[in-house]
C-alpha cells in the first residue's frame, strides 16, 4: 500500500501578461503608424487638390483673357486691361509652378507676357500672335498639371496600397499573437483548472479523512470515559464495600490510563507532519530500541539484517518509527505460533529502506489497505487492545520527511512494513 | 442476558452495574460471537450490544438476528454520535458514557421490570 499526495505546481502567469503587452503595444503602434501615415498622405493630397484646383483657374482665366485679346474687335484700353489682368494671373500662377517641367513652360509663358507688357496697344499683330502663344503654353501648362495630378494620384494610390499591405502583415501578426496568446491561456486555464479540481478532489478526501479520524476518535474516547462514570456511580453505591471500591477504582485508573494514552498518541499523530530535522544511523537506532525494548520481546525470535548508511531523519523521531513498528508487530502476534520478527535496513537509490517483517495475526484485505488511516481498527483486529494510531504515526511521520510507507499483509501469515526514507 | 463490547471495562461495567438485578449475564467480544452464542445458548431476555465492533458491528449482528426472526428486545450502547435513533422494534438506545442508573432503567424497561 503507497500513500503520497498529488503535487502540482501553479503555472507563471507572467509569460502571458507579457505577450499581452507585446500584443497592445503592437495595437498602438499599428494605429498610430496607421495614423501617421493617412494624415501624412491626406495632407499631401489636399495641398496638391488646392494646387492644381488654383492652378487650373488662374491657367483657365488667362486663356480666356488671351483669346479675349486676339478678338478683332478689341480695343487697346480692352488690350490694355486684359494685358494687366494677364500678368496679374500669372504674378499670382508663379509660385504655384513646382512641378517638374512646369517651370520652363512657365518661364516661356512669362518671356510671352514680358512682350505683351513690352509691346504698344497698337501693335496688333505682335498682339494676336502672342495671344495664341500665351494660349499654346497656357494648354502645355494645364496638360503638365493634368499629368502632374495623375503622377499624383498614383502616389496616392500607391500610398493606400502600402497602408493596406501594413494594415494586414500587422493585423496578421496581431491576430498571429492574439491566436497564440489565447492557445495559452486556454492551455493555462485548463491546467489551473485541473489543478483547482485535483485540490478540491484532495481537499475532500481530508475532509472525508478528517470525518472519518473524528468519528474514531471521539469513540475511543468515550469508550474509556464510559467505565469512569460508571464506576464513580458504582463507588457512591458501595461505599461500604471496601473491596469493591478498590476494584472499581483500579478500573477507573485503567481507563484513564487508555485515555491519555489515546489523548498521548493524537498528539503524535498531530506533531508528525512536522518531524524535527536531523540525521541518524538507522542500525545503531535499531539497536538502541531493541536494547530499550528487551524485555518486551522476550520469548521472540528477532533477526536483523543491517546494512544502511545514514537516514535523513533525527534519531528521536526514527526511533519513534522503530517502537512503533516492533510494538505494532506484538502487539498482533499469533497465539498459536511463536512471533518472528525481522529487521533489515539497506540503501536502494539514494533512500534508505527499513522493513520490519513478522509472523503475526496478519491482515485482511480491506484491513491492510485501510491499516495506515488513524484510529482505524480492522475486522481482523479481534480482542487486540490499542486505537490505530501507531502505524499511522509512522506513515505520516514518513511523508513528512519526503518518504513513504509500505504495508503488505497475509491473514494469519504475517505483516511486511517498509519505510522508504531520504539519505543524508 | 448477553452483552456484547469489545472492550472489556464496559463489558465488566455492565456485568456488575446488573449484579443486582441476578440476571445470568453471558459475554461476546463481537458481533460474530453474539449471533454463535445466540444461536448455541439462546434465546436470550435480553442483548445488550456495543455498535463499533471488530469482525461483526453490533446493528449488522442485530440485522442478522432480526431476518433469522429473533425478536429479543435489544439495548444499543454506542460511542458513536451518528448513530441513527430509530432503530426498530424493540431497540433501545443508551449512549456512552452513561450513568448506571441509566442502564439500569433501560433493561429493566425492556425486560417489562418497571421501575426500580
Amino acid at each position: 500500500m503507497t500513500r503520497s499526495s498529488p503535487k502540482s505546481t501553479v503555472p507563471p502567469s507572467w509569460p502571458v501578461i507579457a505577450a499581452l503587452a507585446v500584443v497592445a503595444v503592437l495595437v498602438v503602434a499599428m494605429f498610430c503608424v496607421e495614423y501617421f501615415i493617412t494624415d501624412r498622405v491626406a495632407r499631401q493630397v489636399d495641398a496638391l487638390v488646392a494646387n492644381t484646383q488654383t492652378s487650373i483657374v488662374l491657367l483657365d482665366d488667362m486663356r480666356s483673357k488671351a483669346q479675349n485679346l486676339s478678338e478683332p474687335g478689341t480695343t487697346d484700353t480692352e488690350t490694355a486691361r486684359l494685358s494687366v489682368a494677364i500678368i496679374t494671373d500669372a504674378r499670382l500662377y508663379d509660385p504655384l509652378a513646382t512641378s517638374p517641367g512646369e517651370r520652363e513652360a512657365w518661364q516661356h509663358l512669362r518671356d510671352l507676357l514680358a512682350r505683351l507688357e513690352a509691346s504698344s496697344p497698337a501693335a496688333r499683330e505682335v498682339r494676336d500672335s502672342v495671344a495664341n502663344d500665351i494660349d499654346a503654353s497656357v494648354d502645355r501648362l494645364i496638360e503638365i498639371n493634368a499629368r502632374e495630378g495623375a503622377a499624383h494620384a498614383d502616389v496616392v494610390h500607391a500610398a493606400h496600397r502600402r497602408l493596406l499591405r501594413s494594415d494586414a502583415v500587422v493585423g496578421g501578426l496581431t491576430l498571429g499573437l492574439a491566436a497564440v496568446i489565447a492557445f495559452f491561456l486556454v492551455r493555462t486555464l485548463a491546467r489551473q483548472r485541473r489543478l483547482i479540481s485535483d485540490r478540491f478532489e484532495l481537499l475532500d478526501e481530508r475532509t472525508r479523512d478528517l470525518e472519518a479520524f473524528a468519528g474514531r476518535a471521539a469513540h475511543d474516547l468515550r469508550s474509556p470515559m464510559n467505565p469512569i462514570r460508571g464506576y464513580a456511580d458504582l463507588i457512591l453505591e458501595s461505599i461500604d464495600s471496601p473491596d469493591d471500591v478498590a476494584m472499581m477504582a483500579r478500573r477507573i485508573r485503567t481507563a484513564v490510563d487508555r485515555m491519555a494514552r489515546v489523548v498521548d498518541d493524537m498528539l503524535a499523530l498531530s506533531t508528525a507532519g512536522r518531524p524535527t530535522p536531523g540525521s541518524a544511523v538507522p542500525d545503531d537506532v535499531v539497536l538502541a530500541v531493541l536494547e530499550e525494548m528487551g524485555p518486551e520481546l522476550h520469548g521472540v525470535e528477532v533477526a536483523t539484517v543491517l546494512s544502511s548508511g545514514p537516514v535523513a531523519c533525527s534519531a528521536g523521531v526514527l526511533h519513534q518509527i522503530l517502537r512503533n513498528l516492533i510494538g505494532n508487530a506484538l502487539k498482533f502476534r499469533a497465539r498459536h505460533r511463536p512471533l518472528r520478527i525481522s529487521i533489515e535496513t539497506r540503501e536502494v537509490a539514494g533512500t534508505v529502506v527499513v522493513v520490519v517483517e513478522d509472523t503475526g495475526l496478519g491482515m485482511d484485505a480491506e484491513t491492510a489497505e485501510h491499516a495506515l488511516e488513524p484510529m482505524y481498527r480492522g475486522r481482523s483486529d479481534r480482542e487486540v487492545p490499542g486505537h490505530g494510531l501507531g502505524l499511522a504515526i509512522v506513515d505520516r511521520t514518513a511523508r513528512a520527511l519526503g518518504g513513504r510507507c509500505e504495508l503488505t499483509s497475509q491473514l494469519d501469515l504475517g505483516t511486511k512494513i517498509t519505510v522508504h526514507l531520504p539519505r543524508a | 442476558m448477553i452483552v456484547a463490547d469489545d472492550d472489556v471495562d464496559t463489558r465488566e461495567l455492565v456485568t456488575v452495574a446488573l449484579r443486582s438485578r441476578a440476571i445470568e449475564i453471558h459475554i461476546a467480544t463481537n458481533g460474530a460471537e453474539l449471533l454463535e452464542q445466540t444461536r448455541d445458548l439462546g434465546p436470550f431476555d435480553l442483548i445488550v450490544t456495543d455498535v463499533q465492533m471488530p469482525i461483526m458491528g453490533g446493528l449488522e449482528a442485530i440485522a442478522t438476528l432480526r431476518a433469522l426472526g429473533v425478536d429479543t428486545p435489544v439495548l444499543v450502547m454506542t460511542g458513536h454520535a451518528n448513530v441513527p435513533t430509530a432503530l426498530g422494534s424493540n431497540v433501545a438506545l443508551l449512549r456512552k458514557p452513561f450513568q448506571v442508573s441509566e442502564l439500569r432503567s433501560a433493561v429493566d424497561q425492556l425486560l417489562g421490570l418497571g421501575d426500580t
